[in-house]
């Protein structure tokens, strides 16, 4: 308690002690903005010698994140991104997302039984390593960025931003087999300087693969202990899999 | 220095150009009673012309009641053409009065408004006939239609007010107290703009005109009570109505003229931001805020003002005068900067001027050259620099607000519509006597309109190339008064007395107390179109 009441001391006087070195300024108050509205021009312009220029620029990062919907698997998930804006506005990316083939808590539990319904006949253990995993899923994009601004943190720290979409095809690589899948998302990118930026993805992949709840062989189940099935020992289901991804970019 | 009086030519110049806007965005809605009244008492004049030429002989009464025929019935078309052929005709030479007003008319009635006041003048000026009157005042519609000065002028100089029609009466007294006020004849324009009556849809504009013509007259007073009462008459029109804001822009430069400098500022800033005419106040005011001793807000509308959103406008005078609130501030090397830009930008444009007016000699390429910038300006996506022209897109900027040459390049215009309109007339009317007449006439009109455009582009350019050699001149005298008080500077620092703070940019930590609340955005090199109008200086002054 008391170290954290230093601390708090500390700050007041660093911030007290800023504002004695202050030069007070004053400003009459009909000075100050009292309208909302903007300047009209023939042609309209939101920024001029905007700070971070994308137009015909490389952007290549990385990062992790989760697979928001994963019951049984590890929703962790490492990512690659590489992009090239044609212009301020329309761009091309590639994401890349590196999925765990590692059961997810819940996935250990119903291995372990726990939960299920023990006895005869019963399933009393349900064993999702045996099936199929995804474990990357490519997608090529196209990139629409919707709104570049800015936005201030602090009083003395101000960060760029841009807003985006983006929409594509790609490959989902399973186990033993690949699919074609189809992906939608947006995105913000908050730029540190014009060059580096930190990203944030929202996206949802659309794509098939073996259900690992539906195997065709018997007993209809899969039991703890016995072997790792293929891709052809299952039905298959149409996933809908929202990803966010978080990551570091830099612009060249 | 510069000296005041730059900002009253300056100011004039605006309030030129501002009363030319007022009325080409102000939709007259007078023309549209014009359009009404003309078309009915056109039809009386036809029912008149057709009354008399049955008192002519026989034969040549049945042919030109057959026109008349066409007339009454709507058949302009036909009509025309059978009077343009009576009028040429020798057996019709004591009615070509009547039947060239006739055809007046009938051109008229087709929107050839150019085509039927040439009608209309030789009637005029054949004189000794009856049907002069009637065409001056269908001349002075047409001319209105037109926009063309001199038509203008060489009807309202000959027509009668009192027997000029009661509906049109408005638009004659409002077009003569304007070209009063051109030929600078305050008191009798004053006159004219108050025998419009309150009614008048023309009323807005004769206001402002009056209050100008009061301004212009220097009766200050005045003419910001003017303002005030057009301001007080648009109290329920929307904000940024043109009459509206164009009458706050008008009594803000009439306080400034009687050196209410408080005032005048207040006025300015009630200017709303989203109005065609915000951007003037940026500059003006600054004159205001200069005089006042307001050093700080000057420099803070001039962050605005020479943003890269005004880096294609014509504004010479500002970068020095911001140069000169940095003298004032002992700001040397923020004066210095400002001085090295206003070189940079404007010894290009003085040689590319100075180039162009020496080697091209045809007016009519002035205009040709100017207004292939300004389509090019249309395109979407334009970048001004990649234009290849030999008259720096600034300086087109410039021409194209000047006053003349928006009167000329629009009546140009309607000319272009009137030739469209002929053009897209029946072949028969075309390959007629008057369709070919009327196809000739127009070209040379619009050829001659067109170097008439590229006189008054060229004289703008003369003016241009003399403002900066004034100007470079006042640049040097300036750029003295910085070294001397950069020296004066050196001779305390030697002499050992206390030194004024560091200049401004030495220290990069601008903190300072933040007013209630307000949040200060540091300046990061970006400029966004919603922080325009909101920059604050926060340099301080470095004088002893």
């Amino acid at each position: 308690m008391r170290f954290v009441s230093k601390i708090v001391i500390l700050i007041l006087l660093a911030l007290s002690s800023n504002r004695v070195r202050a030069e007070t300024i004053e400003f009459s108050e009909e000075e100050l903005a009292t309208e909302s509205v903007m300047p009209v021009f023939d042609k309209t312009v939101v920024v001029r010698e905007r700070k971070v220029k994308t137009a015909s620029r490389l952007e290549v990062g990385g990062g992790f994140g989760f697979n928001l919907a994963e019951p049984l698997y590890d929703q962790t998930v490492f990512n690659i991104v590489g992009a090239y804006h044609f212009d301020e506005i329309n761009g091309m990316n590639l994401i890349s997302m590196f999925l765990s083939s590692q059961l997810s808590s819940a996935g250990n539990d119903l291995k372990a039984g726990k939960g299920l319904a023990q006895g005869p006949g019963l399933p009393g253990s349900y064993d999702a390593s045996r099936a199929p995993t995804a474990q990357n899923i490519t997608f090529a994009n196209y990139q629409f960025t919707a709104y570049y601004g800015k936005i201030s943190v602090t009083k003395d720290f101000v960060m760029n931003l841009s807003l985006y979409g983006f929409g594509g095809l790609g490959m989902v690589k399973w186990t033993d087999t690949s699919k074609f899948g189809l992906d939608a998302g947006f995105g913000q990118k908050l730029y540190f300087s014009p060059n580096s930026a930190v990203r944030f993805d929202m996206l949802l992949a659309v794509y098939q693969g073996a259900d690992p709840t539906d195997p065709k062989t018997s007993p209809g189940y899969l039991p703890a202990g016995g072997a790792p099935l293929g891709s052809s020992s299952f039905n298959t289901t149409t996933y809908f899999r929202p990803f966010m991804t978080f990551g570091y970019v830099y612009l060249f | 220095m510069i000296a005041p009086r730059r900002k009253y030519l300056s100011t004039s110049l605006v309030l030129a150009v501002l009363a030319l806007s007022l009325g080409a965005i102000a939709p007259s809605s007078a023309g549209v009673a014009s359009k009404k009244a003309s078309s009915q008492s056109l039809t009386e004049s036809v029912a008149r012309g057709a009354s008399r030429s049955d008192s002519g002989g026989q034969g040549e009464g049945r042919e030109l009641a057959e026109a008349l025929q066409f007339a009454k019935t709507g058949k302009y078309a036909e009509a025309s053409t059978r009077l343009f052929q009576l009028s040429l005709s020798p057996r019709f030479v004591e009615k070509r009065m009547q039947i060239r007003y006739l055809l007046g008319l009938m051109l008229y009635q087709m929107k050839m408004y150019q085509l039927s006041a040439f009608q209309f003048i030789s009637v005029i000026r054949e004189g000794n006939n009856k049907y002069i009157s009637q065409s001056l005042e269908k001349l002075s519609l047409a001319a209105n239609e037109l926009g063309d000065e001199t038509l203008l002028n060489y009807a309202i100089s000959r027509v009668k007010a009192e027997s000029f029609p009661a509906v049109h009466r408005d638009m004659l007294f409002y077009r003569i107290g304007e070209f009063q006020l051109r030929n600078e004849q305050y008191k009798e324009a004053i006159r004219s703009f108050e025998m419009v009556p309150d009614q008048s849809p023309l009323l807005d504009k004769t206001l402002y005109l009056k209050g100008l013509a009061y301004a212009q007259s220097s009766d200050a007073a005045s003419a910001a009570k003017v303002f005030n009462d057009l301001i007080e008459r648009k109290k329920e029109a929307p904000v940024t109505d043109m009459a509206r804001v164009a009458a706050i822009m008008g009594k803000a430069r009439a306080l400034y003229q009687s050196k209410n400098w408080d005032e005048a500022i207040q006025t300015y800033r009630e200017v709303p931001r989203d109005s065609e005419l915000w951007h003037d106040t940026l500059f003006e005011s600054s004159w205001a805020m200069l005089r006042s001793g307001r050093f700080r807000s000057a420099i803070s509308n001039f962050q605005s003002l020479h943003s890269p959103y005004y880096e294609e406008s014509y504004l010479p005078e500002s970068l020095l005068l911001r140069s000169i609130v940095y003298l004032y501030i002992c700001q040397y090397d923020e004066m210095d900067k400002v001085l090295l830009l206003f070189s940079k930008i404007y010894r290009p444009v003085f040689k590319s001027v100075s180039d162009y007016l020496e080697k091209v000699q045809n007016p009519v390429q002035y205009f040709n050259d100017v207004v292939k910038v300004i389509q090019a300006s249309e395109r979407p996506g334009f970048d001004p620099s990649q234009l290849h022209s030999n008259v720096p897109y600034l300086l087109v900027r410039k021409v194209v607000k000047e006053g003349d040459f928006q009167r000329s390049y629009s009546y140009i215009k309607k000319l272009i519509a009137e030739r469209r309109i002929i053009r897209a007339m029946p072949g028969a009317w075309k390959a007629s006597a008057i369709g070919k007449y009327s196809l000739q006439t127009l070209d040379r009109r619009i050829e001659r309109a067109r170097a008439k455009a590229g006189r008054e582009i060229r004289n703008h350019m003369i003016v241009v190339k003399a403002e900066l050699v004034d100007l470079f001149e006042q640049e040097g005298f300036i750029r003295y008064e910085m070294i001397n008080g950069k020296k004066e500077l050196l001779k305390k620092r030697l002499a050992g007395k206390d030194l004024p703070k560091g200049q401004i940019g030495e220290d990069n930590s601008r903190d300072y107390y933040i007013q209630n609340g307000f949040e200060y955005w540091p300046f990061r090199g970006e400029y966004w179109l919603n922080e325009l109008g909101n920059y604050h200086y926060v340099g301080t002054q470095s004088c002893e």
